[in-house]
């Protein structure tokens, strides 16, 4: 272990961790004395008891501009994605309209992260072309088949709602480009919430918002994540969509959990612990909230549509 | 000529047996008749006859009606501006009303009320009622007063402490012919009872804490000797990221509230299936955040805030389209609220758990705008599609055609929910910043 490289890493983003080690100097001065005679296994031990401070764990190198090109990776996803709408048929009026709305939003999405790259002075990632993504998901998949469309829709905004919420720490510092992460985030939650209404109400209705969810939410789903949604649109592929992400390198108190996850923030959500909520159903308290993911676990997921496998990497 | 029969007394017989025949007979030789009698025919031979005996004329009906008689008045003393009710009978026909040789307005409100306003000069006198057939005079006297000389004294509260828009009873002296009453010099409505009672409604602007009322009436302007406390009209949210956690735990009892009021209505006992148990989640999800919310400040050693009281009076809880439109207003403004508050919380733990709450609220509103109007999960009034934002905390904004959702500042947000909360119940979220 390069102790001395530890704490050159961890002065990046603590500056006084200097300060603290000069009134331990005494551990210090026997801790680089032993250092070669103290086990691996002691260690860690010892170093927590230097430094009384917890550190967020980023990922290595994921800087705001790190964090913008990767949600910039997701979003000539999705807009390739929704261009691809055109090859469809057999959606009502209604859905075709409501995804027309929907690329038009993830085409602005496009244009905004670029712009804001520019803002701070970092280059973004080359435009990719059409050329760059596979909607049949290496020959899985016929995306012009509308039921398979939507499926795929919903398996791509509910990975983008939990990308951006997991990446939202990641960019606190940059109250601007938080803000405008958050939005976007919130913009996702309502496609998703929008394209699980019409696939409930099915291709052709007029009216989906007046159609009834049927459990176990595969086919019929609720506008919102019940549990894990029994593996999604497409039980067997999507499964990881819903599932816990990678706590490896996760920030300290950011749980990457599955979506049937109700322990939050130390506070399991239960009758018995929040007594007002007594008769409610099982799954309302899952539902309630929405679990973030990780880069690398998101990454994965969406190189499936990437034909080299690894754009998102 | 025309005979108006009203104005006639006819005084008529009738007849039950035939009378023997009787004619006019004609003088001889062609001169006039010396004689008339009716002339009857065989067909007064018959079983009963009216016949007139007499008529005379009436005399003017006019004149043959009562004059107005004064039973009583009230109030029998009064500053020039009082209005004195007059009771009586045949009060109807009265032109004049009189108070001492002066005359007066008047209005006659039935037979038996009429009423005046005792006039800028008048003196203390009877009350004199004139009708074209004559006049009646009051047998006792209206006093008329002096406007007070002295100026109002303020004696008791009552309440002592009260919220804005509440009433307040001040009793004291000289409160006739008040003109205005302030609270720490702002106005407040007053209204006088007599002279020693009026009320007022405590300004909804008031500042908190001891107040300074002052009454002016025509003697001069009194203060209060004792206090008049404005309890506070706004709850503190805090400061901090228990202040952040304080304002979303108030957004959410403000939803969850909503909720239990739906489900209580009668749009929702009689909605269709779907709409039913898009409400049950939607009131399940708001209460699971509320506690939540309130155990995870209690957990973090801040203390929540009190429990609100709403104010949903112009919310019809029995029309589908007004539950819905608020349905649709709370959902968007807590998503644009989380949405703007993410960039005051320090803890990332706070943020990332304020996100897991702010998608699903997202999701809430997208559904509910498409109930409202299948389509319009998305549109330029929640997201930045063709006008950029305009909030005024510059983070909030994206740029037109940058389809971000509209953020909300802290202070933007409750200037709308302090709508929904009642006086006392207000958000004061001054301390996030």
């Amino acid at each position: 272990m390069n102790f001395l490289q530890i704490l050159a890493d961890i002065e990046q983003v603590d500056p006084e961790v200097y300060d603290r080690l000069d009134s331990r100097r005494a551990i210090f001065k026997n801790m680089a004395g032993l250092g070669q005679k103290l086990s691996a296994a002691a260690l860690p031990l010892a170093v927590g008891a230097i430094f009384n401070k917890a550190y967020a764990q980023t990922p290595a190198g994921a800087s705001v501009g790190d964090v913008l090109n990767f949600a910039l990776k997701l979003e000539y996803l999705e807009a390739y994605f929704y261009q691809a709408r055109a090859a469809v048929t057999g959606l009502s009026a209604a859905n075709a309209a409501a995804l027309a709305l929907i690329a038009t939003d993830e085409a602005n999405h496009v244009t905004f992260l670029r712009s804001v790259l520019a803002a701070l002075s970092t280059t973004a990632i080359p435009a990719p072309t059409a050329a760059t993504f596979d909607f049949t998901a290496r020959g899985r998949f016929n995306p012009t088949e509308p039921n398979t469309y939507l499926a795929l829709a919903q398996s791509l905004e509910d990975t983008g709602v939990r990308a951006y919420k997991g990446a939202a720490p990641l960019v606190m510092s940059n109250k601007t480009v938080l803000t405008a992460a958050l939005s976007i985030h919130g913009v996702e939650a309502r496609h998703a919430a929008r394209i699980r209404t019409m696939r409930r109400g099915g291709i052709g209705s007029s009216t989906p918002a007046q159609s009834t969810p049927v459990s176990p939410y595969s086919a019929a789903p609720k506008s919102w994540i019940s549990g894990t949604d029994n593996g999604g649109a497409v039980n067997g592929f999507t499964n990881g969509i819903y599932g816990a992400g990678n706590q490896t390198n996760a920030p300290v108190n950011i749980t990457f959990a599955a979506e049937d996850n109700v322990l939050q923030g130390g506070i399991t959500l239960s009758a018995s612990s929040l007594p007002a909520t007594a008769g409610f159903p099982a799954s309302a308290f899952s539902e309630a909230f929405d679990e973030g993911l990780d880069v690398g676990t998101v990454a994965a997921i969406a190189n499936n549509f990437s034909v080299s496998g690894a754009y998102f990497s | 000529m025309k005979l108006n029969l009203a104005a006639y007394h006819f005084t008529v017989f009738y007849m039950t047996s035939p009378l023997p025949a009787i004619r006019v007979q004609p003088t001889p030789n062609g001169g006039p008749s010396r004689r008339s009698f009716l002339r009857y025919t065989g067909a007064s031979a018959a079983l009963g006859s009216l016949w007139l005996a007499s008529c005379s004329k009436k005399e003017d009906p006019a004149a043959v009606v009562s004059l107005p008689l004064i039973t009583s008045f009230t109030p029998t003393s009064g500053m020039p501006g009082t209005m004195v009710t007059i009771t009586g009978t045949s009060l109807s026909g009265v032109t004049a009303v009189a108070l001492g040789t002066l005359a007066t307005t008047f209005t006659v409100v039935s037979d038996t009320s009429i009423t005046f306003t005792v006039p800028g000069a008048a003196q203390s006198g009877t009350i004199k009622l004139t009708t074209p057939g004559g006049t009646t005079t009051s047998t006792a006297s209206f006093t008329v007063t002096a406007t007070p000389a002295t100026a109002p004294t303020i004696t008791s509260l009552t309440p002592a402490s009260a919220l804005p828009g509440a009433v307040v009873t001040v009793t004291g002296t000289n409160f006739t012919g008040a003109t205005s009453v302030t609270v720490n010099g702002l106005a407040a409505t007053p209204t006088v009872t007599n002279a020693t009672t009026l009320t007022f409604v405590v300004p909804a602007a008031a500042q908190a804490g001891v107040a300074t009322l002052v009454i002016t009436g025509p003697g001069g302007t009194g203060t209060n000797n004792t206090a008049l406390t404005v309890l506070p009209n706004t709850v503190s949210v805090g400061t901090g990221d228990a202040g952040v956690l304080n304002y979303a735990y108030a957004l959410e009892q403000l939803e969850a509230e909503f909720y239990r009021q739906v489900r209580a209505g009668s749009y929702y006992s009689g909605a269709a299936t779907a709409e039913k148990l898009v409400f049950d989640d939607l009131y399940y999800h708001e209460v699971i955040h509320r506690e939540f919310l309130k155990a995870a400040l209690t957990a973090a050693g801040a203390t929540p805030l009190k429990d609100l009281t709403v104010d949903f009076s112009t919310i019809n809880f029995s029309a589908r389209v007004s539950v819905l439109s608020a349905a649709r207003a709370f959902e968007d403004l807590g998503s644009a609220a989380y949405i703007g508050a993410g960039q005051y919380i320090t803890s990332a733990q706070y943020l990332y758990l304020a996100g897991k709450i702010a998608s699903v609220e997202a999701r809430h509103a997208s559904l509910i705008r498409d109930l409202v109007s299948e389509g319009t999960f998305v549109g330029n009034d929640v997201l930045t599609i063709t006008t950029a934002g305009t909030s005024s905390v510059a983070a909030n904004n994206g740029p037109a055609g940058s389809s971000l959702e509209r953020a909300l500042s802290p202070a933007e947000v409750v200037a709308i929910a302090n709508n929904f909360l009642a006086p006392g119940s207000k958000l004061d979220v001054s301390g996030i910043r």
